[in-house]
């Protein structure tokens, strides 16, 4: 018997080809590990970020070739690629590419000890590919553990900087807090349908009863899934940084290095909405959970919307300022996940389906929109030093005229609303209000509306201090003093300026074909590669 | 029919009744030899023989002493491993299980299971190694 | 039988969780919540559920007491003679909480409990029997059959863990050159 065959006999569904993507992180992962742990010398040591970045575009291959089935379950039932998932993905994999071509820098300049610091970005990336594309609680539950154990030690690398410990406490503390509530929620779930499978939760919920062991068959407790569904959204909330689970967010943003905030700004959030999502999906199958979690989701998306808004508007460093502009821009797709929930009492059938889809697309386009977003305004403020007080922005136009275009069309993206020509940012939020419109929530998308206009107060406060504010020698001197701390390697200067060319571009390229996304995602459905 | 006793169900009154006389035996052993030493010898105290004794040399401040970090590293490191140590033992259950053990190529399956599992592990004791956590001298 | 084994324990764990509270001492405190953990271990058996019992004894009380005890040791806490008045007052609020914690979870346990879990469990229970196989059989059994892909990632966990300890228990001085954190302490 062959070792495949020994192996499909007992766990039928898994196909290595299948769990390709994840063998090649895992692989890429511990090379890393072992090629630092191995060599002696520091010039081998430069190679690490080589061997980090191959692995993850060798990932985005084997995801886009579709290794995969597709909308199938595999792997024992555990994992399940749809569109959602598997764009997702190819993103988180592209914050971390982006991660690590800030690392040398970082790395060279704070010494930090490098082996470590690859190898943790790739783990970030296998943590949050597995959420996006799990169909299981247990494994959700450990891959988000093994994503946030990485970020919190990324977030405090940097040993000789007090606020990166600092951060790094504090995001540790409050994530375990929230791992505990998420854990407490799967139980409670588990509890109520004796699953942890997502398709069987959908199935059990929809037959209204569990099956004994014996054969018989219970009445489902529906306060068990409700409180079990509370929890284990008040641990993904921490980990999405929604208000009123938002106050970790400022502190760790100014003192993690930029190119762990990317990861946690992005990655992070993406990994935990696919998960919420394909959760959302499953609970919303039983007739009352629309009931008591709209209001609930509902409740976290105004509150984020509006306290993320008016954070910002005070700050003046800025990346507590990009901490609070994520509270809210999460805020907008609670939104609709909201919608999402409340579908199933609006539709029903094919229309449901339908419909369900589109609000997914709205809410993964809206996702890699801001990816793209962030990753630019956080990108630029590491080129050009400006990771800290915003006075330093201070006609940066006459100084450095391109950073300071790239830093205007991240931020006009951002504010989204009433600005030509369209961005990635104003797709997002049009496709978002509209779904939020047309299943009856004007009043929601009206706030929503109303907080953007807000948002345009600081983000367009920074465009105004970049372009027509007079430079002053202090400012140059802030960010000469930033850029000093962090910069100095010119081949990861040059091909982060690269990836900052390419994030503009796709701003404008989504921004007027959003369509096109999504062609990806078909393109690996036909598995146009294979 | 069962080749591991241990692993049949039974009533709970007589499965721990070997655990349960283990420890009384523990206890009486322990409690015992304090209780009735002071009878057979003979105590006469004096300055010397009360002093806390270390080899030969008088001790020096109290014995709650502060600890090095490294002693908490090695004490993660133990509670990971430990970790490990629980999965293991399920596993062998799983594969000592005599319903299971009756299954073609069970065996195989579990040992290549462990296998993958334990290969990543030791990755990390490799890079431990490596790195010189576990050199106490470094 | 099983009831007077029931409350011989609850009394032991309820006089060790006192004895955490009440001691002074730090270190005895944390030896008292050892035999919190075992007796809760013990609580497990009663019910029969052997696997948490075993990882009570052995990741609770064996490694995460012995963490306990260093860091005690590393903080290097002496005996407080007098409290201050900030922990006066965090002792009355910390007993309130707890209380209503209590009264809560009393109250929950008395209506959430009423419907399906009694069922449920002798159902559990009935099937074990009847098969004769303990729990832990069958739980070690899916662990490595359905449960195959969460079990293997718990290593990939376990690694990270590894490497985080590691990497937050050390840093680098000026040259470049791995120095622990601990030469700094001494």
């Amino acid at each position: 018997m062959t070792t495949l065959a020994l192996i499909q006999a007992y766990v039928p569904n898994i196909h290595p080809a299948h769990i390709m993507p994840f063998l090649v992180m895992l692989v890429g992962a511990i090379l890393c590990l072992i090629f630092d742990a191995m060599s002696d010398k520091q010039g081998s040591r430069d190679l690490l970020p080589w061997v980090a970045g191959s692995t993850l575009v060798a990932t985005i291959m084997s995801l886009l070739i579709g290794f995969m089935p597709y909308n199938r379950l595999f792997a024992e039932e555990t994992f399940r690629a749809d569109t959602f998932s598997v764009l997702g993905s190819i993103t988180i994999m592209l914050a971390c590419l982006l991660a690590v071509i800030m690392g040398p820098a970082l790395v060279s300049r704070r010494n930090i000890p490098s082996g470590e610091f690859y190898t943790l970005i790739v783990f970030v990336a296998f943590g949050g590919m597995t959420m996006a594309l799990s169909n299981e609680l247990l494994t959700a539950f450990i891959a988000l553990e093994i994503m946030s154990l990485s970020l919190y030690v990324l977030t405090g690398i940097d040993r000789r900087s007090s606020r990166a410990s600092e951060a790094a406490f504090k995001y540790f503390i409050l994530g375990a807090f929230a791992s505990a509530f998420l854990v407490l929620g799967i139980g409670f779930i588990f509890g109520a349908t004796h699953t942890t499978h997502l398709h069987e939760i959908a199935a059990v919920l929809g037959e209204g009863s569990v099956d004994l062991v014996n054969g018989g068959a219970a009445a489902l407790n529906p306060i068990w899934i409700f409180v079990g569904f509370a929890l284990l959204f008040v641990g993904m909330c921490f980990k999405l940084s929604l208000a009123p689970f938002h106050m970790w967010a400022p502190d760790v943003y100014e003192g993690a290095n930029t190119p762990t905030v990317v990861m946690i700004a992005t990655s992070s959030k993406i990994a935990a909405f696919a998960l919420m999502v394909h959760i959302v999906a499953a609970l919303a199958r039983w007739d009352l959970f629309a009931e008591g979690a709209t209001y609930l989701v509902g409740f976290v998306a105004l509150v984020s919307m509006i306290w993320g808004n008016l954070g910002a508007l005070v700050q003046s460093n800025f990346k507590r300022m990009m901490a609070y502009s994520s509270v809210a821009q999460t805020g907008y797709m609670a939104l609709a996940l909201m919608v999402l929930i409340a579908l199933p009492g609006q539709l029903e059938g094919a229309k449901l389906a339908a419909a369900e889809e589109a609000i997914k697309n709205a809410i993964v386009l809206y996702l890699v929109g801001y990816t793209v977003m962030s990753a630019l305004a956080l990108g630029i403020a590491w080129l050009i030093g400006g990771e800290g007080h915003m006075a330093g922005y201070r006609g940066l136009v006459f100084r450095n005229p391109i950073a300071a275009t790239g830093m205007a069309v991240a931020m006009f993206s951002l504010v989204g609303i009433g600005f030509t020509p369209p961005t990635i940012g104003f797709m997002g939020k049009f496709y978002l209000f509209k779904e939020a419109v047309q299943y009856n929530f004007t009043a929601l998308a009206a706030i929503a509306v109303v907080t953007s206009v807000i948002s345009a107060f600081y983000y367009l406060n920074l465009v105004v201090t970049m372009f027509m504010r007079e430079e002053t020698e202090e400012a140059g001197v802030r960010l000469a003093c930033m850029r000093e701390q962090t910069f100095r390697l010119a081949s990861s200067d040059a091909l982060t300026r690269v990836a900052m060319a390419s994030c503009t571009a796709l701003i404008f390229l989504l921004g007027f074909f959003p369509n096109s996304l999504f062609l990806i995602a078909d393109a690996i459905k036909e598995g146009f590669l294979r | 029919m069962n080749a591991i006793p241990v692993l049949a169900y039974t009533p709970l009154d007589q499965a721990y009744v070997p655990v349960l006389v283990m420890l009384v035996i523990a206890l009486a052993f322990g409690l015992g030899t304090m209780i009735v030493s002071p009878f057979f010898g003979k105590n006469k105290p004096n300055a010397a023989k009360m002093e806390p004794y270390e080899c030969g040399i008088p001790t020096v401040g109290t014995s709650r002493i502060q600890v090095f970090v490294r002693f908490y590293l090695v004490a993660l490191l133990f509670l990971l491993f430990d970790m490990e140590i629980v999965y293991i033992v399920v596993w062998a259950l799983a594969m000592t299980n005599p319903a299971n053990a009756q299954v073609p190529g069970f065996v195989w399956f579990s040992m290549l299971v462990m296998f993958a599992y334990t290969a990543i592990l030791l990755v990390g004791l490799i890079y431990e190694w490596k790195k010189g956590v576990l050199n106490w001298n470094k | 039988m099983e009831l007077i084994i029931y409350y011989t324990l609850f009394a032991i764990t309820v006089g060790f969780a006192l004895g955490v509270l009440l001691n002074k001492n730090t270190v005895k405190s944390a030896m008292s919540l050892v035999g919190v953990m075992i007796c809760l271990a013990a609580n497990f058996l009663l019910m029969r559920q052997e696997f948490v019992a075993f990882i009570q004894i052995i990741v609770y009380a064996g490694a995460i007491m012995v963490l306990f005890l260093f860091v005690i040791m590393l903080l290097n806490l002496r005996e407080r003679e007098t409290t201050p008045w900030y922990l006066r007052s965090t002792r009355f609020w910390g007993g309130a909480l707890g209380l209503t914690f209590f009264f809560v979870m009393a109250w929950g346990l008395q209506v959430f409990s009423a419907g399906t879990t009694e069922p449920a469990m002798a159902a559990v229970q009935a099937d074990l029997a009847a098969r004769n196989t303990p729990e832990i059989t069958v739980l070690s059994t899916k662990m490595i059959t359905h449960y195959i892909v969460p079990f293997l990632l718990t290593s990939v966990l376990l690694l990270v863990a590894v490497i985080g300890a590691i990497v937050m228990a050390r840093r680098q001085d000026e040259d470049g050159n791995e120095i622990l954190v601990e030469d700094e302490v001494a």
